[in-house]
């Protein structure tokens, strides 16, 4: 059984200019111990799904449809008591910005320690040492338990919120463009460090607008364009061979450093998520697009064990 | 032929900011940002700039094209030493170079409709009039990709997308026929599916315009896309610089190498397990000797007393006393 389930999730912000749909009818399967990445650009929707996903959808946005099953919970139905016990201990998240997740007036210690106390994991002197280990763990020295943030560097606030969000041992820690603002060399050590977690037994859902790093971090990749889920499979298949027409333009417009070297992009832009193309969200951006397209809403296909959401899935090819 | 020329370039900028600051400091520090920086941009040919946050890159364009005063060192353009071009002199020569920022709403005025904003510099600095200035930025909108132009010449900053935005900043700076420009982090805020598509415009203007460029981008992958040549830059110094593809081959300054093995892929490559250490450069204390000498995994004594010096090794140019093999 899969440890987070969702299925059939929409999304939708009520703003004053119209109803947002972020997120729209998005089924994914994570499996205890598994590591999914969700990537698509911004404003596909990747950040909505993620806070939905422990039901902390920033208002004006509201869950209209779809289930979330967590652990045989569901988060969607579950009483609020219920999901503040989720909260942290069972599923907890860091952010692009780590501040988000830690107080600038206290030091780091402190904040951790709180932490432990507060979900009764130890206590005063006992909830110290377990802080000073969790700190330890994630690559800090000692003396940065009486560190304030504003003393840290950016990838050492990352590695304190990391510390924060794995301290109480969750099963799933979701990690929302955790290494967007930080240089290279960092992102890989904490990219590392993440994977070590991940190989200890705590799934990961990472979002983040970068193919590349997912490909190279997860074991499934979910790719989400304008509010949907397009296509979602295993790593390796989804990057070497992908079905959806739009992952296959997204992955030739990646820059590398080896390889070919081409100018590739996907003409035009996403679109409003106020006003969604009719028919299949791509359409006005696809280069296989017909007149189906433009009316009918394509419904998920699974082909070789890969969901893709096309009319024209496994038949037609971005051509070199 | 070498159109742009810096030498020994610097630019401290106090940490103290305030004068009372200044006053009841014992000593006025300061952030290096800009360290004996030396580079050479060719006619028509780019030079891409790589370096992580706050390594000086900005500032090292910034200064490049006036934007700023350097404290020390001399700027040539086309054979004219610009270092202290003050006034008249220094406007006249403004349409020759050009700089984009990476955020380009915040280089748009809000309240004026993006045409006016991209025919303003050929008004002000007197190079047409009103009437030639508006069928100018007509023609220019259409090669930036923004038609029907006519459409676009009216609209306001925020009725465009972020690459619109983009591609109304690369109008304004080109429209004056610039001979170099500064483009500073020009896609970083746009998604890869659109990025090329601005490399792109710049690519054809580079061309036509045989345009020289300094290209700062903190991704290794675009600067390939873009430059013939790359600079690495450290904690205000350049560390290596040569032909890109050499670079990108076969780094021979451990930082360069260690950039290189952090970017992710989607191929499957070959990485070594050279790490740096996880020390956060400080640009108000750097270290002495070399700069990369704390991080740095092949570190000896004489790294850390010694600075070392920019040479010429097989065409390119390395900071470091041990170059890898
Ligand atoms: N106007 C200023 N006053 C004081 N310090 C400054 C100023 N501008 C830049 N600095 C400092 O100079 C150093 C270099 O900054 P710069 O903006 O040139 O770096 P950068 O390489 O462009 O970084 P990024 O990739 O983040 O844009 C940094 O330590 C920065 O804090
Ligand atoms: N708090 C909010 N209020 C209204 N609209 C929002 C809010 N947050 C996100 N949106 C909209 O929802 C869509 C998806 O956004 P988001 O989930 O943040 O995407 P991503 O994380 O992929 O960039 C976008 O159109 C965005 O503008
Ligand atoms: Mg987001
Ligand atoms: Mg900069």
């Amino acid at each position: 059984m899969a440890l987070l389930s969702i299925d059939g999730l929409s999304v939708h912000y009520y703003t004053l200019s119209g109803i947002v749909r972020a997120v729209d009818d998005v089924s994914l399967n994570l499996e205890l111990g598994e590591w999914v990445s969700i990537v698509g650009e911004s404003g596909s929707g990747k950040s909505t799904l993620g806070f939905s996903t422990i039901r902390l959808t920033p208002p004006p946005g509201r869950i209209v449809g779809g289930s979330i099953v967590f652990n045989g919970v569901d988060i969607v139905k579950a009483p609020d008591s219920v999901l503040r016990k989720i909260r942290g201990r069972e599923i907890s998240m860091i952010f692009q910005d780590p501040m988000t997740s830690l107080d600038p007036l206290r030091t780091v210690g402190s904040q951790l320690k709180e932490v432990v106390e507060d979900h009764g994991i130890g206590r005063g002197k006992e909830a110290g040492e377990i802080a000073k280990r969790g700190l330890l763990s994630v690559g800090l020295p000692e003396n940065a338990f009486y560190s304030y943030p504003h003393q840290l560097s950016g990838g050492q606030r990352q590695r304190v919120a990391i510390a924060i969000a794995t301290v109480l041992r969750p099963k799933l820690l979701i990690a929302d463009e955790p290494t967007t603002a930080l240089d290279v060399i960092v992102q890989k050590s904490i990219m590392d460090l993440l994977e070590d977690y991940n190989r200890k037994g705590m799934s990961v859902l990472l979002i983040t607008h970068d193919v590349a790093l997912a490909s190279e971090r997860s074991r499934k990749i979910a790719v989400m364009y304008a509010g949907e889920l397009v296509e979602f499979g295993d790593t390796r298949s989804v990057i070497e061979d992908p079905l959806h027409p739009y992952t296959q333009l997204l992955i030739r417009s990646v820059p590398d450093v080896v390889g070919e070297k081409r100018l590739t992009y996907i003409p035009g832009e996403p679109p409003d998520l106020r006003r969604p193309p009719s028919g299949c969200r791509f359409h006005p951006r696809c280069p296989f697009a017909d007149s189906m397209c433009k009316v009918e809403r394509p419904k998920q296909t699974v082909i070789s064990g890969r969901a893709v959401l096309c009319h024209y899935a496994g038949t037609v090819k971005v051509r070199d | 032929m070498v159109l742009v020329e810096a030498r020994d370039l610097k630019k401290y900028f106090p940490v103290e900011k305030g004068v009372i600051e200044r006053i009841l400091a014992r000593k006025v520090r300061y952030v290096r940002a800009v360290d004996n920086v030396s580079l050479e941009v060719g006619k028509g040919e780019t030079l891409a700039l790589v370096g992580e946050s706050g390594s000086g890159k900005s500032t090292l364009g910034r200064l490049l094209v006036r934007l700023l005063d350097p404290d020390g060192g001399t700027i040539t353009f086309n054979g004219i030493d610009i270092t202290r071009l003050k006034g008249e002199k220094l406007r006249k020569l403004r349409r020759r170079f050009q700089i984009i920022f990476q955020d380009p709403y915040a280089s748009l005025n809000p309240r004026m409709v993006v045409g006016e904003q991209i025919a303003q510099p050929l008004t002000e600095l007197e190079l047409a009039s009103a009437s030639e200035a508006k069928s100018e930025a007509l023609k220019i909108l259409k090669s930036v990709g923004l038609v029907p132009p006519e459409d676009f010449y009216n609209k306001y900053p925020h009725q465009l997308s972020g690459g619109q935005r983009q591609r109304v900043a690369i109008a304004r700076a080109l429209i004056v026929k610039p001979d170099f420009i500064v483009a500073d982090e020009p896609v970083s805020m746009l998604d890869v599916s659109i990025r090329a598509s601005i490399l792109d415009i710049l690519e054809t203007f580079k061309r036509e315009l045989s345009l020289s460029t300094l290209f700062i981008t903190h991704d290794l992958a675009v600067a390939r896309l873009v430059g013939e040549k790359l600079a690495i830059m450290y904690l205000g110094k350049i560390v290596e610089e040569g032909p890109t593809e050499d670079i990108l081959e076969k780094p021979l300054h451990p930082y360069t190498k260690a950039l290189i093995d952090s970017i992710p892929s989607i191929r499957k490559r070959e990485k070594s397990k050279l790490g740096l250490k996880d020390v956060t450069p400080d640009p108000v204390n750097p270290p002495e000797g070399c700069r990369l000498y704390p991080r740095c995994p092949f570190a000896t004594e004489e790294c850390k007393l010694r600075e070392p010096k920019l040479e010429t090794i097989k065409g390119r140019r390395v900071a470091c006393h041990y170059p890898l093999q």
